[in-house]
This record gives C-alpha cells, sequence and structure tokens, in this order.
C-alpha cells in the first residue's frame, strides 16, 4: 500500500504526527478501516454475511465491477472518463460467445471478446487523444453504438450454446476459491504494479496533474491518453469473459448503462479524483468491494432492491463530504 | 477646486506567520501619481489588495480627506471610488467590452443600446475606439486593459491602482497608458503606480515610495531620489556583483538551427549556440521569443525549419520531436507548466527522467534513489525546505524555481533553453540562480537565456539575438551591447 | 513562389469555411438524407409532432445549459425527472386538484434543486461527485414511489391535457411549453442582470468574485432552475407518454442534455453557450435522428446505433474546428 502517490507534508508541518494519526492520513487504510469496522459490524446482525459462500459471492460479484473501475481508473487519473465500459463488456461479450458457439472453441472465443474489447478502446483513445474530442461525448456516443448493436445483433437475446468447459474454466473454483476472484487479483496485482511502479505509471500521473508540465518533460502525452483507453478496453474484456462465463451466456443485460454507476462510486471510494491526478488500485479494488458489500448486505437482509440506490447515492455523497473535510484539516496555509 | 487626499496612516497587515505590512503611511493628492517601489514580497502588493478590499488590514487607518474610511470588501473600494487595474488584466473574455466594464453595475434588466453609450463615454475619455460590443477575449492584451481601466473609471475611479500594468506591453502600447495616466492625473484623480522597472517609475510618477520588508524606507519626490538611493533601499545590502570574466573564444558549435518558421513566430531563424556559451535572446512581449523555444523544443508545430545537435559525434539532424532529449528547458511561467504543484519536491525533481531510475528486473522505479538524487541537488543548489518529501507548492517562488532547474540539470544536458528564468523571484535566490547558471557555460553546456530584464540579459550573455516581430532583428556581441542598440532594434 | 502561396492560403481559408460550418452542413446534410428518402420528413405534422416529442429533452437541455456555462455539471437530472414525474402521477391518482398537483411537483423539482446547490455551494462538494450520488439515491426514490412497477396517467390528466390544448389552439400543450420556457430562459441569460453574471461567472469565477457577483447565489439559483426545469420535463414526459416506469424515466437524460447542448454549442469548460439558438437546434437535431429513422420504418435496434454515429460525426466535426483554429 504505497504512499507514493500521496502528496508530501506541507512544509509548515514541523510537529512529529502520532503514527497511528498519520496512517489515518492515507485515505486507503482509512477506508479499509471503516470497512473492517462496518464488516464486523455486519457480521453480527447478519450471521449469513460471514459464510466463505458469501464471502466468494461478494468477491465475485465485485470482479466484474472491479476489472472495469480498474480499467476507469487509469482513465480517471486524466480526468478523463469511459462510459462505454459496461456496454462494451456486453457487446465485446456477445460476439465472442457467438463465435464460440459456432465454433466450440472457447480460446478462440475468450481470443474475441477480448480484441473486440480493445478494439473499441483503442477506437475510444484515438478520438480522445488524436482527434482531441471530449471523453465524455465520445464514450458516450460509443456506449449507445455498442448497446444498440449489442441488442440489434442479438434480437435482445442471449446467445447460448457455449461449450461446458467456458464455464468451468472461468467462473470454477480452484482449489476452493473461486476464478473469478484469482483473476479479479492477478489483474489488479499487476496493473497495480503498472500504475505505480512503472515509468508508464508516472508519465500518467504527470499527465493528470498538470498536462503542459507533463508535455515539457518529455512525456508523449498523446499517446498516454490513447493508451489509458486501450487498457480500459481490455479491462471490459476481461470483464466480459468473467461475466459471460458465469452465466454461461451473453445477452445485452450483461451491461447496461446503469452498470457505470456502480463502476464510477468504486473508483471514487477508492480515492480517485474526478478532476484527475489521483487515483489507486488498490483503493479502487477496496472500493469495489464495498460496493459490493452494500448490494450483499442488502440482499442478505432482505431490503428491497431499490432501497440500495438509496444507500449508494449517500454513501457517495457522504464519503465525498468527509473526504474534503480530511483534507482540509490536514492542511495548513502558509501567505 | 481641491485636490483629494487619501492618507494611509500606519497600516500593518498580518497574515498567519508572517507580517507583510507594518507601520506604512502614505500620502497621495488627487493629481498625483504615486510611484511604489520594492522587490517580490516587499508588500507592495499586499498594500494595495487592502486598498482594492481584497485584504482587511490588521492595524491603521485610512482617510479620504480627512474622513476615515473602512474598506472590507471590493465592493466597499468601489463604493469610495477605488479602482484596481491588474497587471493581467481581469477580463471576462467571452463576454462584451460594455458588459465587462459595468458587470457589477447590472441590476434587473440590461439595455445594450444605453450600455454601450455609456461605455463609449468611459473609452472615449482615454482616447479609445474599441467598439463596446465587440468580445474582450477578441482584443489584444493592451486594449484589454484600457477594458480594465474603463471600469475602475465607471465605478467614479477617484483613486486608481496600477499594478505592474506593463509587464506585457509593446513600446506603442506602454505610451498610450502613460498618456492615458497623465490624462487622469489632469483630471484629479490620485493614482498609484507599482512597477519594478525603474525607468518607468521614474518617468511617470511624481513621488516615489519605496518598500521593503513591509515598511516604507523611503518616500519623497520622485526628480529629489537618485536611482542608486532606490536600488540601495529595494535590497537593503550590498547589491551583489555579478562575475564579469574576460571574454571567452567559443568555437564548437553544439546547437544550429537554420530557418525556423511557425505561422506568425518564429519567421525563419537561424542561429547557432556553442558550447559553454550563454546566448541572450533579447526582443519585447509579443516578438516571440517563447514561440521560437516552444517551436524548437517541439511543442508547438514548425511549418519549416531544421534543428542539428551535436551530441558528440558533429552536428546531426534532430527531429523537433526529438531535442528534448538533448536540452533542459525551464519555462516562462512554472505554475503553469514548470511545476507539479500537489507533489513533493524529490517527485518534482526526478520527472524529466523517470528512464535513469529502472531497475532490473521489471524496469519498476527505484523510488529510494530518486529521493536521494533529489536530497543531493536540494543540498547543492541551497533550495530552502525542512525535507524534499515537501510539497512544492508550499516553496516560495525563488526556490520552486531552483527545483525546476535541478530538475534538468538531474539530466546533464548539453543544451538549456532558459525563459526568463528569474521571473518573481527575490534577489538573493535570482543571484544563486545566475551563478547557476554561469556555472554551467563554464562547464560546457550552451544555454539560450530569454530575459526581459536588461541587466539580466547584460550581465550573462556572452552574444545576444534580439528577436523583432518574430524574426532576428540583430547579432550583438559582449563588447558592444548597449541598452540603446538593444531598445533600437526592437521598435 | 508567390502562387503557391496563395494557392496554399486559398486552400487553407475553404478548409476554414467548411470546418466552421461543419455542424450546420451535417445537419442540412441530415436533412437532406432524410427528406429525399422520405416526403413525410419535411411535412408539417412531422416537423410539429418532432418538435412536440423534443419538448421535454428541450427543457431538461434548457437548465443543463445554464449549468454548462458555470462550468459545472447536473448528472442528477433524470432522477429528479423521475421523482417529480411518479409523485406527479401519484397526487393525481389520489384525485388531487390537477393544477395544485402540477404546482407541487413542480416545487419538489426546485427542491430537489435546492440540496443539490447546498452539496454544492454549501459543502463545497465536487458538482460531478455530489450530483452523481443524487442521481442515484433519487433512482431509489423512484421506484419507492412507483412501487417498482409503472404508473399510467389517470383520465384527469387528460382530460386537463385537452382542456389546455383547446386554451392553446389546439397546439399540444408540451409543444408551447417547451417553446416558451426556451424562450423566456434565453431572455432571462441575455437580458437580466442574473444571466449576465451567470456568464461572468462560467467566464471567470475570480473576476466576479472581485466585481462583487455573489457567485454562491448565482451558482446554487442555477441549480435550482436546472432542477425545477428537470422536473418539469419530467411531467411533461409523462404526458407525452401516459406513464411512468421506475427503471426508464429519464433514465440517461442528464447525458442527452449534455450531448444537445454541447451540440448547440454550449463548451463544457464554461463561459459560453446559447440556449436559443444552440441547445434547441442540438436537440431538435438530436431527436431528428430517431424522428427520420421511424418515418423510414427503420428497426427499433437501429435508433441507438445511427443516433449514436451521428453524435460522434458531429463531434468530430466539432473538434476538427478547434484544432485548426489552434495553429494561427
Amino acid at each position: 500500500m504505497s504512499d507514493i502517490n500521496n502528496s508530501g507534508v506541507s512544509a509548515v508541518d514541523k510537529k512529529p504526527m502520532h503514527p497511528l494519526t498519520a496512517k489515518l492520513k492515507n485515505p486507503n487504510l482509512l477506508l479499509l478501516f471503516v470497512g473492517v469496522v462496518i464488516i464486523v459490524f455486519i457480521s453480527l446482525f447478519v450471521p449469513k454475511f460471514m459464510t466463505w459462500r458469501n464471502i466468494s459471492s461478494v468477491i465475485v460479484q465485485a470482479s466484474s465491477t472491479g476489472l472495469m473501475a480498474i480499467g476507469l481508473t487509469f482513465v480517471i487519473i486524466t480526468a478523463g472518463i469511459d462510459l462505454s465500459l459496461p456496454t462494451v463488456m456486453a457487446f465485446s461479450a456477445i460476439i465472442g460467445c457467438m463465435v464460440m458457439s459456432k465454433t466450440q472453441n472457447e480460446l478462440l472465443g475468450v481470443l474475441v471478446i477480448i480484441l473486440v474489447a480493445m478494439a473499441i478502446g483503442a477506437f475510444n483513445g484515438l478520438s480522445v487523444a488524436k482527434f482531441k474530442m471530449v471523453p465524455m461525448i465520445v464514450t458516450l456516443a460509443v456506449s449507445t453504438i455498442a448497446s444498440g448493436a449489442s441488442n440489434w445483433i442479438t434480437g435482445a437475446k442471449s446467445v447460448g450454446g457455449l461449450p461446458a468447459s467456458f464455464k468451468q474454466i472461468f467462473a470454477g473454483n480452484v482449489l476452493g476459491v473461486p476464478t473469478q476472484a484469482i483473476i479479479l487479483i492477478v489483474v489488479a496485482v499487476i496493473m497495480h504494479l503498472l500504475l505505480s511502479k512503472t515509468t508508464f505509471g508516472q508519465h500518467l500521473y504527470q499527465t493528470g496533474v498538470n498536462e503542459k508540465t507533463a508535455r515539457v518533460n518529455g512525456v508523449n502525452t498523446d499517446r498516454v491518453k490513447f493508451l489509458i483507453y486501450l487498457i480500459s478496453g481490455l479491462m471490459a474484456g476481461i470483464a466480459g469473459v468473467l461475466g459471460s462465463a458465469q452465466l454461461a451466456s451473453a445477452g445485452p443485460s450483461l451491461g447496461t448503462q446503469d452498470q457505470f454507476m456502480d463502476i464510477v462510486c468504486a473508483t471514487v471510494l477508492g480515492g480517485a479524483s474526478v478532476m484527475g491526478g489521483k487515483g489507486t488500485i488498490v483503493g479502487t479494488i477496496i472500493g469495489s468491494i464495498f460496493m459490493s458489500v452494500i448490494t450483499n448486505v442488502m440482499n442478505l437482509y432482505g431490503v428491497e432492491y431499490f432501497i440500495t440506490f438509496v444507500i449508494k447515492g449517500a454513501t457517495i455523497i457522504l464519503f465525498t463530504y468527509f473526504d474534503l473535510i480530511r483534507n482540509k484539516i490536514g492542511e495548513v496555509r502558509v501567505r | 477646486m481641491e485636490n483629494m487626499v487619501l492618507k494611509l496612516e500606519n497600516i500593518s497587515k498580518v497574515f498567519p506567520g508572517v507580517k507583510a505590512l507594518s507601520d506604512v503611511t502614505i500620502e497621495a493628492r488627487g493629481g498625483e501619481v504615486t510611484g511604489l517601489i520594492g522587490v517580490n514580497g516587499a508588500g507592495k502588493s499586499t498594500l494595495m489588495n487592502i486598498l482594492g478590499g481584497v485584504h482587511r488590514a490588521s492595524g491603521g487607518k485610512i482617510f479620504i480627506n480627512g474622513e476615515e474610511i473602512s474598506i472590507h470588501s471590493p465592493q466597499d473600494a468601489e463604493n469610495h471610488g477605488i479602482g484596481f487595474i491588474h497587471q493581467e488584466p481581469i477580463t471576462f473574455n467571452f463576454m462584451t467590452v460594455a458588459e465587462n466594464i459595468f458587470l457589477s453595475k447590472l441590476k434587473r434588466g440590461v439595455n445594450y443600446r444605453k450600455l454601450n453609450e455609456e461605455a463609449k463615454k468611459y473609452l472615449q475619455m482615454m482616447d479609445c475606439d474599441i467598439k463596446p460590443n465587440m468580445k474582450v477575449g477578441d482584443l489584444p492584451i493592451g486594449e484589454r486593459q484600457m477594458v480594465e481601466i474603463a471600469r475602475a473609471l465607471s465605478c467614479g475611479g477617484k483613486i486608481l491602482l496600477f499594478d505592474e500594468p506593463t509587464a506585457s506591453f509593446t513600446t506603442t502600447e506602454k505610451k498610450k497608458l502613460f498618456e492615458i495616466i497623465r490624462e487622469l492625473k489632469n483630471h484629479g484623480a490620485v493614482i498609484f503606480f507599482i512597477s519594478h522597472f525603474l525607468d518607468e517609475v521614474e518617468e511617470i510618477s511624481d513621488k516615489t515610495v519605496v518598500l521593503r520588508d513591509g515598511r516604507v524606507v523611503i518616500s519623497g519626490w520622485t526628480k529629489d531620489i537618485p536611482r542608486s538611493e532606490i536600488l540601495r533601499n529595494m535590497i537593503g545590502g550590498e547589491v551583489v556583483q555579478l562575475d564579469e570574466s574576460a571574454k571567452r573564444v567559443f568555437d564548437e558549435v553544439v546547437f544550429k538551427a537554420e530557418g525556423i518558421t511557425a505561422g506568425k513566430a518564429p519567421v525563419d531563424v537561424s542561429f547557432q549556440l556553442h558550447k559553454g556559451e550563454i546566448v541572450g535572446l533579447w526582443g519585447l512581449m509579443g516578438s516571440g521569443r517563447t514561440e521560437l523555444v516552444q517551436t524548437l523544443y517541439g511543442l508547438n508545430r514548425a511549418d519549416r525549419g531544421k534543428v542539428y545537435i551535436d551530441t558528440g559525434h558533429g552536428l546531426k539532424h534532430v527531429s523537433f520531436k526529438k531535442v528534448r532529449e538533448y536540452c533542459g528547458y525551464v519555462t516562462e511561467a512554472r505554475h503553469d507548466d514548470g511545476l507539479f504543484l500537489p507533489w513533493p519536491i524529490w517527485k518534482n525533481i526526478t520527472s524529466p527522467n523517470l528512464k535513469a531510475y529502472k531497475k532490473k528486473p521489471f524496469s519498476f522505479l527505484d523510488f529510494k534513489k530518486q529521493k536521494e538524487d533529489a536530497e543531493e541537488y536540494v543540498k547543492k543548489l541551497n533550495v530552502k525546505t525542512p525535507s524534499v518529501q515537501t510539497r512544492i507548492e508550499s516553496l516560495s517562488g525563488g526556490n520552486q524555481q531552483k527545483v525546476i532547474m535541478a530538475k534538468w540539470l538531474l539530466r546533464k544536458p548539453h543544451i538549456f533553453l532558459l525563459d526568463e528564468p528569474t521571473r518573481g523571484v527575490d534577489v538573493g535566490a535570482k543571484a544563486e540562480i545566475h551563478k547557476m547558471i554561469q556555472n554551467l557555460a563554464r562547464e560546457g553546456t550552451a544555454c539560450l537565456l530569454i530575459s526581459s530584464e536588461i541587466e539580466e540579459i547584460f550581465a550573462l550573455s556572452d552574444r545576444v539575438l534580439v528577436l523583432n516581430r518574430g524574426r532576428i532583428a540583430a547579432e550583438i556581441d559582449k563588447a558592444n551591447i548597449d541598452k540603446e542598440i538593444l531598445m533600437s532594434y526592437c521598435v | 513562389m508567390e502562387s503557391n502561396v496563395l494557392k496554399v492560403n486559398g486552400r487553407r481559408k475553404i478548409a476554414k469555411f467548411f470546418v466552421n460550418y461543419a455542424l450546420y452542413m451535417l445537419i442540412i446534410a441530415l436533412v437532406i438524407v432524410y427528406a429525399s428518402l422520405t416526403p413525410l420528413f419535411l411535412s408539417g405534422q412531422n416537423i410539429v409532432s418532432l418538435l412536440t416529442n423534443s419538448a421535454p429533452l428541450l427543457v431538461a437541455s434548457v437548465g443543463m445549459t445554464l449549468i454548462l456555462i458555470i462550468a459545472e455539471i447536473d448528472l442528477s437530472i433524470g432522477s429528479i425527472a423521475g421523482v417529480v414525474a411518479s409523485l406527479w402521477i401519484l397526487m393525481s391518482q389520489a384525485d388531487m386538484n390537477i393544477v395544485l398537483a402540477t404546482l407541487i411537483a413542480i416545487m419538489v423539482g426546485a427542491a430537489i434543486g435546492a440540496v443539490n446547490a447546498g452539496l454544492i455551494v454549501g459543502l463545497k462538494i465536487n458538482s460531478f461527485l455530489a450530483t452523481l450520488g443524487m442521481q442515484i439515491f433519487l433512482r431509489g426514490f423512484v421506484y419507492i414511489f412507483t412501487n417498482g412497477a409503472q404508473i399510467l396517467m389517470t383520465d384527469a390528466v387528460k382530460q386537463a391535457n385537452a382542456a389546455v390544448k383547446g386554451v392553446l389552439f389546439g397546439l399540444s400543450p408540451l409543444l408551447v411549453f417547451g417553446l416558451l420556457i426556451a424562450i423566456i430562459m434565453t431572455l432571462v441569460y441575455r437580458y437580466t442582470a442574473f444571466g449576465r453574471k451567470v456568464q461572468a461567472v462560467g467566464c471567470n469565477k475570480a473576476a466576479s468574485v472581485k466585481l462583487g457577483v455573489n457567485v454562491n447565489m448565482i451558482t446554487a439559483l442555477c441549480f435550482i432552475i436546472c432542477g425545477t426545469l428537470a422536473g418539469v420535463a419530467g411531467i411533461l414526459t409523462a404526458t407525452n407518454v401516459g406513464m411512468v416506469h421506475p427503471s426508464n424515466i429519464g433514465s440517461g437524460m442528464e447525458f442527452v442534455a449534455i450531448t444537445a447542448c454541447v451540440l448547440g454549442g454550449t463548451s463544457l469548460l464554461g463561459g459560453t453557450g446559447t440556449i436559443i439558438p444552440g441547445t434547441l437546434i442540438g436537440v431538435i437535431f438530436l431527436n431528428s435522428i430517431e424522428n427520420g429513422l421511424g418515418l423510414l420504418g427503420a428497426s427499433a435496434y437501429a435508433y441507438p446505433v445511427v443516433r449514436g454515429l451521428v453524435i460522434y460525426l458531429a463531434m468530430l466535426t466539432d473538434s476538427f474546428k478547434h484544432s485548426m483554429f489552434v495553429n494561427k
């Protein structure tokens, strides 16, 4: 949990802080701390929560959102946005599954899913980086096209007839741990290392904090901006693989525009800033799990589906507000 | 007719941790221009901000015509007839001239015909023929400032504060501004003129006040105070003598620019830089100096032209995009594109040079080494900071600029492009940066130095290129540099 | 040499012209394509129908235009429309006087706008996140109010609708109110001190503060107006469609509104934008894409695909316009 990308100490801060308080300043740790407290609470009141089966269900639920949130994290660091994530996930899964059901070759199908998603990601990246279009509108347009195309191709039905091995491999268990969770963790680790320890990651943060300065430093900001949408597409593709494996089918309902809200919430709860410059993979994963826990607990508790909306919405607002306050407390202005 | 009298009595201002003004007493009359001089941080802006209602004085009183007044907000200032004209004209660029002038006066409905007529009145006061329904964003900077002046006048402008107004002006625009100021003087206005261009203050002001460390150190009639005394009081110590070394011989060309053209500026610029040479690039605002450097560095698209760089095997053609691999570039506006403000010092210092910190096996970055290198350079360049973890935004201008120098020094470039490297930097840091540049040159780096301060160009350059309207108008050797010659090539 | 320079300049001028008006040319191209494929497109009946169906989006986009001009964003308008619409129908189902119900519903919209204002201006929460949170939060309430299923317009509403229509010489109230709101807001924006200050805040917030503009008040009012208009849009939609379904009332409306504004020339960075003609054209353009498709009998599945493509093309040409001007 590196704090490399958290800002340093203010010049006026001379008093050494109590180590616990210092740790609490790290937003990820704070969220984790709050999360652990909440989980302890929940397990007291909702006995069904703490079962292995349920926890794995939570993580599996989080994997789809989590993967796309990882993709969004890269994009959001440049103050960009990718509204097309869920619909591209569905579209690429549909295409891939159609191939898979025709050829009964699950490897080929997976490859197609990933390539289609990345191609769309590349298209987004090109539009934003090369043609300098506004990310919100571009990805919205692409999202509309993708979801429309999904419905058109399938006639609003799901594509089935997939080889059984597909579900077994990608939605099965390895030594009792769900494959999805493993894939999510592996991808998260790789992406975390990419973001926090490579020059690409630093170039990305530079582009996000001050694009002009980054360019003066020699960063090819256009290339950075292209690549992040490519990565985002890749994540959507992987999510598509996992999602369609889970259901052993792919249809337009696999990824709808309203899932985007969950993805953004996960990313923001993880500490990413909509204005760019901040965001970590670890935080995003924690955020995704948080969102998944909320949905899960609501289910277990037997709460009506729509109350989840109310809770999620309130969480976002409250979290943002507390984050704001926390930053204000930690600041001492000199001048 | 009695002229207005503005009196500031024992004004003091305290900010957390810093006493910006102590015991400032100034008296100014209508029909007089009072020049306010001081280095960065001396308190000039704070004083003006108090008059303008942006800050509230911690102590002291303000009197207009013997009556005490209180200024708690910009609105208050306006009500007392105080108009603030800023260095960067504060305008709403998508709105019209008339809207810009009267924005704070608008109530309920807007009658454009009346608005435009009223606007014309104030513009004519300054002999200005801008159309009131033009969008301010389409006007050149000199005219945008006139809009600001018109706004001040429309608020009853009896007291006008000009804050470094000529920083971005051409000579013609400056002349125009001075004419306007004289005109306003004749109308009986009280005028404050802040500038660090001493000859401007000498030209336009009747009285001069010098501030240092928040106090008035000398004040009186401009004609009675010799310049040396002003300088001495500004700095409060010995003026740092720069190293006047004998003329050196430069024979190895390390950088050659040929026919560089990009739109209106630069136009067909060709020149050479030699190893160890400092070449000054002089010209007024708008002559295209920054555009030239940006084009050379690949940030501005060139229409034509080639760059050749010697990296050890003779001069070779280098594409504009690759130029940055061999050059360091200290930009003009560090807050814009020189710093990552919320980041700690060490991240800023190592930001252009991440390639050097790749560690096996996966090319992960070595953060520890980055911090070590940062500490080394912070010490070397005498950057005043408690630690390399300090956020760079809390550093003073001079220290920030030193960090930017460190940023490039780490890469040990052959060629250094410097655009106004001591802008907004206090006198001490300025001298240190000058020494840095000279040391670099002595070690063999070729430097291209843009500066608007003629003293700086004099002190550092071995050779001066004069730019006018995007073209090189003259090339002058160190021995022949003379201020008159330089100015004559600009007009 | 001279003639070469002239040739280059000439070519540049033509390119500049094309690109400046590219958006308009795209619109004209669309009109020509549709009109040639079916004469019905330009028929009076179709145009009236197009304008009528555009009314809800128009009203919502008018509010959004103000928000974009002050360089903020409001992602909650879809859910506000949903809440107001469902409450409105519920009130009329409870036999409340239609006029009263409408007034109360509109005030609910204003109240929610005020809550947004409180979060953004009062608590200083970033507008993207605050309104995102509200969007999700309120969507839950839409489900709660409608009990998870669609609710139908009452006869009382249908009668009121017909009555108003009669007063308006047979014109649909949607059409009239939609245009009226657009016209009124345009006048407010251009000719009142409030409207001018809105633009000033969007142009240069710091300068506005210095000039004594109450930025907080202006921002708050914009969010309240936007919320109110979003509510009105909800009511108009409900009247038009005859019912409210919790999952799709207002769903995605905020993004469509933003697109319409941007197409009409409003910048996401704030400070510039027009309601009439800009947003009006943007809205009509967006809706005419699907209107034409409908007349051509295209498969319903084709709608979003064509819409997305056209939006993309429009934004592409707009991008070229800006990048052309960067190079002197």
